[in-house]
């Protein structure tokens, strides 16, 4: 996919209104202390909204692009890990309180469809839950896209309902 | 009755019209189309060769040495490598001295790459369509949703059986499953780094293809499965494919299963009975 960090950078002040987009130092898959980044350009972003990463992506630099309530990522949207000359990976669903619950990884090699267990990744082989979790993600990539799309920034938008469209695919 | 080669032929070979006749011939046993045994080396049958060779060599040279591995396996690979339902397709099982195709230097079985040329794998192969999966097997069920729900046909659902194929578990047809147990058991002969890394996104799911309110999933007869390969999905339709998928799939086709690489839209992680295997599975229920 084609949307960088920086199309998440380019969002307006009418789409920060209605989007929790925090910038994060991943420390730990439980308790991670959001710290706004001053250089990125996005300077309102609120620094109180916390999400817990997969071991994974600690020490990566995290986004959220999504609702958050009470200081939480919350709802759904997509998180994107970089770190170093690495390409991004994202991933598109569910976040209850800060906590990852289900979605799909989209990563250089592939999808890697998930559910949560105390905040680690669980991978998928029943069918139903996988196409399940394709779904959800698909959803998500939708919502990041309206926001977007409400913050007229239409690359953004496209970008982000093209990867609706192939997570949906995905699964026959 | 065994058979030599006085040259090489093929793409800067001798040429020598017995042996570009005795090689015609093979070809053309081995499923392969190098036109008339004629004795001359023409376009026909150095594509002829080089289709071959996709079966077995990541970089079909278009060249048969005299003592080299395609004429090994022209001259006496037939049937080998065979699953328990007998051999499909151009491909014939392994022989001292092929060249198999090779893993990736770094080690990394998920690495995308291009999908390979269409001329290099399902070679003798064909996917099978809607209509003949209904033709062969009846409908798997009365009703169809976009959700996976079990299949409620009484004469295919008592062929159906859930097995430990190798590193995972797949549920599908019998002999179907079977056929699975023999292409997973080459592949760990063949790559014993990749095998435990292969995993299932699911074989059997009675359910309309993707967007569809008619077309019904091949997943719906348990004779289609889908791969992942350390739990990572290959990408649908993005034209490439998992550097370890290009190394099962030579084995999967030999045992007949159609490789959805080739389809339309690209789907790497999908493998499928071939109209062959399908009939011969067919005619294996019980």
């Amino acid at each position: 996919m084609t949307v960088a960090i920086a199309a998440a950078m380019r969002i307006t002040r009418a789409a920060r209104a209605m989007t929790c987009a925090v910038l994060l130092l991943a420390a730990s898959p439980l308790a991670l202390v959001a710290t706004a980044n001053a250089d990125d350009g996005v300077k309102t972003r609120p620094a109180d909204c916390r999400l817990a990463v997969p071991s994974s992506w600690r020490g990566w630099q995290i986004e959220w692009i999504g609702p958050c309530t009470s200081g939480a990522a919350n709802g759904a949207g997509v998180a994107i890990a970089t770190a170093g000359g690495r390409p991004p990976e994202r991933f598109y669903g569910i976040v209850t309180s800060g906590e990852m619950t289900e979605g799909v990884f989209d990563i250089p090699d592939g999808y890697r469809p998930a559910r949560f267990e105390k905040g680690e990744p669980v991978a998928l082989d029943d069918r139903n839950q996988i196409i399940a979790a394709f779904r959800v993600a698909a959803s998500a990539a939708r919502d990041v896209s309206s926001r977007f799309k409400a913050a007229r920034n239409t690359q953004a938008a496209r970008d982000y309902a093209e990867a609706a469209e192939r997570l949906e695919n995905q699964m026959d | 009755m065994i058979m030599k080669l006085t040259g090489s032929v093929g793409v800067g070979g001798n040429n020598i019209r017995p042996d570009v006749i005795m090689v015609q011939q093979l070809l053309t046993q081995r499923g392969q189309r190098p036109g008339a045994a004629d004795g001359i080396c023409g376009p026909r049958t150095i594509g002829a060769i080089k289709a071959f060779q996709a079966t077995f060599l990541r970089m079909p040279d278009g060249l048969v040495s005299a003592n080299g591995p395609t004429w090994q396996r022209l001259n006496g690979g037939a049937g080998g490598g065979a699953g328990p339902l007998g051999p499909i397709g151009a491909g014939v099982g392994p022989l001292p001295g092929a060249q198999a195709p090779m893993p990736p230097k770094d080690g990394n079985m998920t690495t995308p790459v291009p999908r390979p040329a269409s001329n290099t794998f399902n070679i003798g192969l064909k996917a099978i369509s809607n209509a003949m999966m209904k033709s062969l097997f009846g409908m798997p069920r009365d009703t169809f949703t976009q959700e996976c729900q079990p299949m409620n046909n009484a004469a295919l659902k008592r062929n159906v059986v859930t097995e430990a194929v190798g590193s995972f578990k797949a549920t599908g047809l019998r002999p179907a499953v079977m056929s699975l147990k023999q292409v997973y058991g080459d592949i760990a002969s063949s790559y014993p780094q990749l095998a435990p890394r292969i995993g299932t996104a699911g074989m059997l799911c009675c359910r309309h293809q993707r967007r569809s309110q008619t077309a019904i999933s091949n997943h719906s007869w348990g004779t289609a499965i889908d791969l992942t390969i350390n739990g990572v999905l290959d990408k649908y339709g993005d034209g490439k494919v998992q550097v370890g998928l290009t190394l099962i799939a030579p084995i999967f086709n030999r045992h007949g299963w159609y490789w959805g690489a080739a389809f339309g839209t690209e789907d790497g992680m999908h493998f499928e009975a071939s109209v062959d295997l399908a009939q011969k599975i067919k005619g294996q229920l019980a």
